[in-house]
């Protein structure tokens, strides 16, 4: 993001000249007010507020008299609106590209009125190569036309040289199979014309050069088939290598890099990306070296025999390979399309089963059926279309392919006849000219090939080149973790430009719990992911008992924290796996223990495999509240000081909800605990309530201070009974709501 | 049965005798309805893409951060204001829904699932990129498209019946 560009000579002395102060920041942006794409700037200087439009001032407004400003967002656009005197002022127009710049505009301004002024400075985001300008491909830092694909190929083979050796006999057996290749229509010839056209030729010469033909072919079937053995081996092996390389490397990445990148496309690099590597380095990598000498040998001997016939071999070549291009290119967009038709039908197909019950309660199947009946008729005609075209051009295709040999029989034929030519080096000619126009498509494939390799290897190796968040780390303490927990002053957003929390100062005790309350999008779960240090704050500090949560060991301090989330994931495996995963040294009696914390073991007795029933997407199916029972022994059983439940109830009935606040209960026992939930009865236990808006803390107190207060807490707990209310015939003492908290804490009633 | 459903909402359909527009000190759109001037307003298309000059929802803005804006009515066609008011209101929207007409495409390159546009639109010059063109297309009618690029700006192809061969090719396969 842009925050200081240049603006050039004649805009900075004219902001001079007009006195309009020091400039601060200046951000290009691209419409002007008549609404044309041009070349503007949106200038802050510690005075005024200006935007620039072709070099000329448009507009002056004097900081001191603005009351507003809002960054609007449009359709496909924005608008930066500035209120001054009661007047709004559209003051900038952008496409949706500059609409991160501007939100940030929105930020530095506000803070400015608020007197909260900070510096921030330019930083790369930019979805543009800054070389050329465009786009870089999606996701990633690659920009297709200024990248270095040389560099590329040199690291994959860097990548590629701990099996050299396996590479060397791969070349070394393609340089066989060539002079196989090249052989054979020498032996063939010598056949013709000493065995077979000649009246003189013994049946033993003829056994001869029959048995030489067949060695051939067996060596060049030997050769293929061993050829094949090595390049699987050397291409899977870099493959896993790649592979691994880069999945280890998504593991040391924090929590903020890996979720700035989605899965499937990560997925992707690590499976489709590396495997094309491999399939170009076993398919073509080596075998375009090999191709290239011969074809260009195939050449020169053509040459060296007859030139006038290798010219006539090679005149079409340059036409016939045109031809070949536009063929696959059409065939190519043809079955794309059919494709694309295709996958709308699936897609339709998908969508009314779903939908099958709405239909049949509308009455709708006739629409469905034709629905379906359109798509499918789309699909038959494009299917049909495409067959009979690529029916029919690639045999003219083959045809044209093999064009330039009727100029050979017409030109070498007529030789033979007049006995300048013996018939054998006729056929040796045409055979050598079929090498030739048989390679044409594949080389005419190559560039693509080429390109294609050259951008998985650079999304392979983006991923590597990627900062590691772990190896900079250096060893830090492990200070003893009791529970006190003090936010001072943190301020975050997962982009900078847009905080989600801002200025949290909160004083946790040891063994307190704490629930928070507020809007969805307040920043509750931020504040969690701060705790749980998935990220770190921009500004401010989180300290544990006295000791700053970035100098703590990493791996210590989650030691020390247990978390149970909405939906608990459980991994593949066993129960008893799945509960050690936060401590896989622990013994069968801290397992049983946990469990039972958990009100867990009794449901894991009663299945058939106790402790060892496979959990997971192919295992057992555990229902929402065992597995969330799961989730909270795995937890517990690391003995954590401090606990955090973000809406640990929240998908599970209201009477599972009893026996997991239960368990939860008992867990919460000198631990310090944070707790979300929108039910607010779920956090009757909390010792205190801290309700956010808008990333501040508005609230904080008991239940009873803050029904007291009468603000935005009492406001969501009128709005449950009301609900409550409605559903009068649910919940009834499901929530055990005449329960108190262990140990008699917690404020009074719940909400309810 | 019938006048229960009517009932149960309020749609107010406005037209020119129940609202005035007019030009705000900064230069942006504000209204008086029944007689009293609401201030500043945004105007909403309905359909945005099959109708965008009928039914245009006139809002209130929102008056505080927490707020959210409110709906005075519903204008189905702009066909009794006065031609001050709708030239406004007309500038207002394409204010909003920024949808430069490409009237030349230069040259459409397609690399790795993107496409590269180089276009003359009737707001200038302008190069963009767009990715997966399964999502990036919309069919506005049987003749017409919007091209929605990484961003998130859209551009309007207005007759497909005229345009470039180049981008046809590309086009072809989505269409």
């Amino acid at each position: 993001m842009i925050l200081r560009c240049e603006l050039g000579k004649v805009i900075e002395e004219k902001i001079e000249k007009a006195a309009l102060g020091e400039i601060v920041y200046s951000l290009p942006y691209d419409v002007n007010e008549k609404g044309m794409f041009s070349e503007n700037f949106f200038v802050i200087t510690h005075k005024n507020l200006i935007s620039i439009s072709n070099d000329e001032i448009k507009t002056v407004l004097p900081i001191e008299k603005v009351e507003k400003v809002k960054a609007v967002e449009l359709v496909g656009a924005g608008r930066l609106e500035i209120t001054c005197d009661s007047i709004c002022y559209p003051v900038a127009k952008y496409t949706a590209e500059y609409m991160p710049q501007f939100a940030m505009v929105e930020r530095i301004i506000q803070e400015i009125l608020d007197g909260e002024a900070r510096a921030h400075e330019s930083f790369e985001e930019s979805k543009r190569c800054p070389n050329c300008g465009r786009n870089y491909l999606r996701n990633t830092r690659i920009c297709p036309q200024c990248s270095d694909k040389k560099g590329m190929f040199k690291r994959v083979a860097a990548m590629a040289a701990p099996c050299k050796n396996l590479y060397i006999i791969m070349l070394v057996l393609f340089w066989l199979n060539s002079a196989v290749m090249l052989l054979a229509p020498e032996v063939q010839k010598r056949m013709i014309n000493d065995a077979i056209t000649n009246p003189d030729g013994k049946l033993s010469v003829l056994i001869f050069f029959v048995v030489i033909t067949a060695i051939c072919n067996i060596l060049t079937t030997a050769i293929g088939i061993a050829r094949r053995i090595v390049s699987v081996k050397a291409s899977n092996r870099l493959v896993k290598d790649m592979r691994g390389e880069v999945y280890s490397k998504l593991q040391q990445m924090g929590i903020g890099k890996l979720e700035s990148k989605k899965t499937g496309d990560m997925m992707q690099r690590i499976n489709r990306d590396t495997m094309r590597i491999g399939h170009f380095i076993q398919n073509i990598g080596v075998m375009a070296v090999n191709e290239i000498i011969l074809f260009l040998s195939v050449a020169v001997v053509l040459f060296v025999y007859n030139w006038r016939m290798a010219i006539l071999i090679l005149l079409p070549m340059p036409f016939v390979s045109i031809i070949v291009n536009k063929a696959r290119h059409e065939v190519r967009r043809r079955y794309h399309t059919q494709w694309r038709k295709s996958d709308k039908m699936t897609s339709k197909l998908n969508d009314i089963l779903n939908g099958m019950r709405v239909v049949k309660a509308f009455g709708r199947e006739n629409w469905a059926i034709e629905q379906f009946a359109e798509v499918a008729t789309e699909v038959k005609e494009q299917s049909i279309d495409n067959d009979r075209f690529s029916g029919t051009i690639w045999p003219i295709v083959r045809f044209l392919v093999g064009f330039g040999s009727y100029f050979v029989l017409l030109y070498g034929g007529n030789l033979v006849a007049n006995g300048a030519l013996k018939l054998g080096d006729l056929m040796q000619f045409s055979t050598y000219a079929s090498y030739l126009y048989n390679r044409l498509d594949w080389f005419a494939m190559l560039p693509r090939h080429l390109s294609e390799a050259a951008t998985s290897a650079q999304r392979v190796f983006e991923v590597l080149d990627e900062e590691s968040d772990y190896d900079t780390e250096e060893k830090k303490g492990c200070p003893e973790i009791k529970g006190d927990i003090i936010f001072k002053d943190v301020t975050f957003g997962y982009k900078s430009y847009r905080s989600v929390i801002k200025n949290f100062s909160l004083h946790v005790k040891e063994g307190e719990m704490i629930g928070l309350v507020g809007h969805s999008g307040a920043g509750k779960s931020t504040l969690i992911n701060l705790l749980m240090r998935l990220y770190d704050v921009d500004d401010g500090a989180i300290t544990i008992n006295g000791n700053n949560l970035k100098d703590i060991d990493r791996a210590y301090y989650k030691h020390n924290l247990g978390i149970v989330l909405q939906e608990s994931y459980l991994f593949a495996g066993s129960i008893l796996s799945n509960i050690c995963y936060a401590k896989p040294d622990a013994t069968v009696d801290d397992v049983v223990r946990a469990a039972k914390i958990a009100n867990a073991h009794d449901f894991i007795m009663r299945l058939p495999n106790g402790y060892d029933t496979y959990v997971g997407e192919k295992g057992y199916r555990l229902s929402g509240g065992e597995r969330q029972r799961i989730a909270i022994a795995r937890a517990v059983i690391s003995d954590p000081k401090i606990l955090i439940l973000d809406e640990a109830t929240a998908s599970v009935d209201t009477e599972t909800e009893a026996q997991i606040q239960e368990a939860l209960g008992r867990l919460v026992k000198g631990r310090t605990t944070f707790a979300i939930a929108h039910r607010l009865s779920t956090l009757k236990n909390a010792n205190r309530l801290v309700v956010l808006e808008e990333g501040r803390i508005a609230e904080v107190g008991t239940h009873n201070q803050l029904m007291e207060k009468d603000g935005i807490y009492a406001g969501l707990v009128k709005a449950q009974r009301t609900m409550n209310a409605m559903n009068f015939n649910a919940d009834e003492g499901g929530m055990g709501g005449r329960r108190r908290g262990p140990g008699g804490r917690g404020p009074g009633g719940p909400p309810r | 049965m019938k006048n229960d459903f009517k009932d149960a909402a309020d749609v107010r359909y406005l037209t020119s005798s129940d609202i005035k527009f007019y030009e705000t000190k900064g230069g942006l759109l504000g209204a008086v309805l029944d007689g009293e001037d609401v201030g500043r307003c945004d105007v909403l298309r309905l359909f945005p893409l099959h109708q965008p000059d009928r039914y245009l929802s006139v809002r209130r803005q929102a008056q505080s951060h927490r707020d959210r804006s409110t709906e005075l009515g519903i204008v189905e066609t702009l066909d009794s204001f006065s031609d001050e008011e709708k030239a406004l209101v007309k500038h207002e929207l394409e204010k909003r829904y920024f949808l430069p007409e490409i009237t030349k495409v230069k040259n459409a390159k397609e690399e790795f699932g993107h496409t590269y546009w180089e276009v003359e639109t009737n707001a200038g010059e302008r190069s963009f990129t767009t990715f997966d063109m399964s999502t990036s297309l919309i069919r506005v009618s049987p003749n017409s498209v919007i091209l929605i690029d990484v961003d998130g700006s859209r551009y309007l192809i207005p007759d497909l019946k005229k345009a470039d061969d180049k981008a046809m090719k590309i086009l072809d396969i989505w269409l």
